[in-house]
């Protein structure tokens, strides 16, 4: 589904080059729940930032079911995310003058689709992640736990064939990231959506089909 | 080049879109009122001023009566008088050459003007010098404004009082409540006919009562009221007064008088606006052929003519110089106008700058769930279009209430200012292009920003 051929990534400075990543070279398969690992600052984020589409490897090269994205422009690129890709971020990154029902809509806008659609499918995701009850309330009402939950609810609406998780459990307590990590697991298995999750827990990490490790900008195993 | 054609398809513009787009608009400022209400109050704030700022010049110097042939007008409203005398400065310049002192003297001649006298132009200078200029159409003459105590039934009226000739109803577009003018016979005949205003009709005769016919009592005359008209603002120089009467009516020897200067002003209407410069040339030429009373006292001439706005602007400033009185006047009226206009954009610049950056996080995951830069672009294009159209719609309505008030209150005597919907539309298109310009700056360099960069600056 998701090949990296040889992806390199190279922060450049006026005074300092860093290689965040080093000839990355992996394969992320359909139905897939696969997470990564390493220490601070080995490259996980730049990783699932390419994996994702939302950064370009300096290097090697990116291909999206046997296709190449090299060739996709800045616009294309957007729509291929809007209807394929779903995200999640450590922090959260809800926006706070929208209510809960509007954040989850909010992939949905850059499609054609009429607004009862819109509300049907963005209704069904918040039932997924159970919190119906809280579709009028606005993020800085709700928990940690709720708001990333109303995360998950905006990354699968467009029912995306890949999620990008990037340290989904970073914020919350353990009773809370357990939850979330339920859902997860649950969409996976149930909708087949295919995961790549970010984490620095162990016991996360265990629960899903495939673990990569990195370091230093280099995969290791 | 896009490539893959799955995903080259441009983005149509979906009726549904801008619907979105209103609607978070919508949202975004019901959210952020505080932010809202600067913003809206800055717009609502500037339109409104500027829509009084504009009624009031409109007022004034709009072409509407009884100005409505200004464009044509060139009033004569000053008379200078200088004594001009030669002087003569010699330069000694000395070098030393070859041991022999050399002196090269050079004689500078200027002409200086040593005393100087300036007035309103006299009865017998428009009269006899000036009553039949080329490109003239119709000269009026009329004297400055006199004050005359009036006693009706032991009260004391004050009466401005304005002397003048039967053309003056011609250059001018008075109202007339009742009757009408006096005409060139009667002021020829010296018959003793004036005219009122309506402010002078109550004071004189009472509420409700009718005055055409009846008499005025003014400077020692009865006079027979021919004609009311519609009271006039004290600003409109050259026009306001209680009572108008024949020129004849006023002491000989105002009338005799052999000066060039005196209690008069003369308007003159031009055939066309275009000749207005020639009729100005002309005056130049008269300043030469005018002879002077006393040549030994003064020797030069020079006759001040304004248009409506420089006769305004002298009247308000009342500076040496006709064009020093418009510099005032522009300062004035020109910096405060554009003080209004852009401190509230600056501010609305201001805002929109800290907002928009405060938004990083959002653009960042609109971004990542498939917003191209022209989306963002349009929302906040939206964002600013609607608060704009909001803010314009308070102003108009601050405007006509603020104006409301000031007719109604009576600030300015006889004044009525008049919502200018020209001057609305085009004040609005001011505030549309700034706040369409002070949101899209910002967002343009927003929407640029690379999305992990954006996710990134925010991430709380």
């Amino acid at each position: 589904m998701i090949t990296l051929n040889n992806v390199s990534k190279v922060y450049r400075t006026q005074t300092v080059e860093t290689l965040a990543l080093n000839e990355i070279n992996m394969q992320v398969e359909k139905g897939e729940f696969l997470s990564i690992m390493g220490p601070s600052g080995c490259g996980k984020s730049t990783l699932l930032n390419i994996m994702g589409l939302l950064d370009e490897p300096s290097n090697g090269e990116v291909s999206l079911d046997g296709e190449s994205i090299h060739a996709y422009n800045t616009r294309s690129l957007a729509r291929f995310r809007n209807e394929h890709l779903g995200f999640i971020f450590q922090s959260f990154h809800l926006i706070n003058d929208l209510s809960v029902i509007d954040n989850v809509e909010l992939p949905l806008i850059y499609r054609k689709m009429s607004a009862g659609e819109r509300r049907d499918l963005a209704e069904e995701a918040l039932v997924k992640v159970g919190l119906q009850n809280r579709m009028k309330h606005f993020p800085r009402q709700l928990s940690g736990g709720q708001k990333q939950r109303v995360a998950i609810a905006r990354a699968i609406v467009g029912r995306p064939n890949i999620i990008l998780a990037d340290e989904p459990t970073g914020n919350l307590d353990s009773v809370m990231g357990n939850e979330i990590m339920d859902i997860l697991l649950s969409l996976n298995e149930n909708d087949d959506t295919t995961i790549v999750m970010v984490t620095h827990d162990e016991s996360m990490a265990r629960k899903t089909h495939r673990l990569v490790r990195l370091f230093d900008g280099q995969k290791v195993s | 080049m896009c490539r893959v054609a799955k995903f080259c398809d441009p983005t149509e513009t979906e009726k549904k879109m801008f619907k979105n787009y209103i609607k978070l608009a919508f949202k975004v400022m019901g959210r952020n009122r505080f932010y809202t209400f600067i913003s809206l109050f800055g717009i609502s704030f500037t339109l409104m001023i500027l829509m009084v700022l504009t009624a009031f010049l409109d007022d004034q110097l709009g072409s509407h009566a009884p100005f409505d042939k200004a464009d044509r007008i060139s009033f004569l409203t000053r008379v200078v008088q200088r004594h001009m005398v030669t002087d003569t400065t010699l330069v000694v310049d000395s070098t030393l050459q070859n041991g022999v002192m050399v002196y090269d003297t050079v004689e500078n001649t200027n002409e200086v003007s040593r005393s100087v006298s300036m007035s309103d132009p006299s009865f017998k200078l428009l009269n006899e010098y000036l009553d039949d200029m080329p490109y003239v159409e119709k000269m009026t003459k009329y004297s400055t404004r006199h004050s005359f105590d009036i006693f009706l039934n032991s009260n004391k009226l004050t009466f401005s009082g304005i002397y003048n000739d039967a053309t003056y109803w011609e250059v001018f577009s008075f109202n007339f409540i009742e009757g009408g003018p006096y005409y060139a016979d009667d002021v020829k005949n010296r018959l003793p006919k004036a005219v009122i205003s309506e402010d002078a009709r109550l004071a004189y005769f009472g509420s409700g009562e009718k005055a055409l016919g009846r008499e005025v009592f003014v400077n020692q005359t009865n006079f027979e009221v021919v004609g009311v008209v519609e009271s006039l603002s004290p600003s409109k120089q050259s026009l306001h007064a209680d009572v108008y009467m024949p020129y004849t009516f006023m002491r000989p020897s105002v009338l005799k008088e052999n000066s060039l200067q005196g209690p008069f002003e003369g308007a003159f209407l031009l055939g066309d606006a275009s000749e207005l410069p020639l009729f100005d040339d002309e005056l130049r030429r008269m300043e030469e052929v005018i002879p002077l009373p006393n040549p030994d006292e003064y020797n030069k001439l020079e006759l001040g003519s304004y248009d409506l706005v420089e006769r305004f602007a002298f009247g308000m400033f009342y500076e040496e110089d006709k064009e020093d009185s418009m510099r005032v006047f522009i300062l004035i009226f020109g910096g405060l106008m554009s003080l209004f206009i852009l401190l509230p954009t600056l501010n609305l610049i201001n805002v929109n700058v800290t907002r928009i950056m405060e938004r990083s996080s959002e653009i960042g995951v609109r971004k990542a769930f498939g917003a191209n830069t022209q989306h963002l672009l349009v929302q906040f294009l939206f964002e600013n279009v609607i608060l704009t159209l909001i803010g314009g719609v308070l102003g108009c309505l601050m405007a006509l209430g603020l104006i409301y008030l000031i007719n109604d209150s009576n600030i300015l005597t006889d004044l009525t200012l008049k919502f200018n919907p020209t001057v609305f539309f085009y004040g609005f298109l001011v505030c549309l292009f700034f706040g369409v310009l002070s949101g899209l700056l910002p967002a343009l360099r927003m929407s640029r920003l690379h999305v992990v960069s954006a996710l990134k600056e925010n991430a709380a």
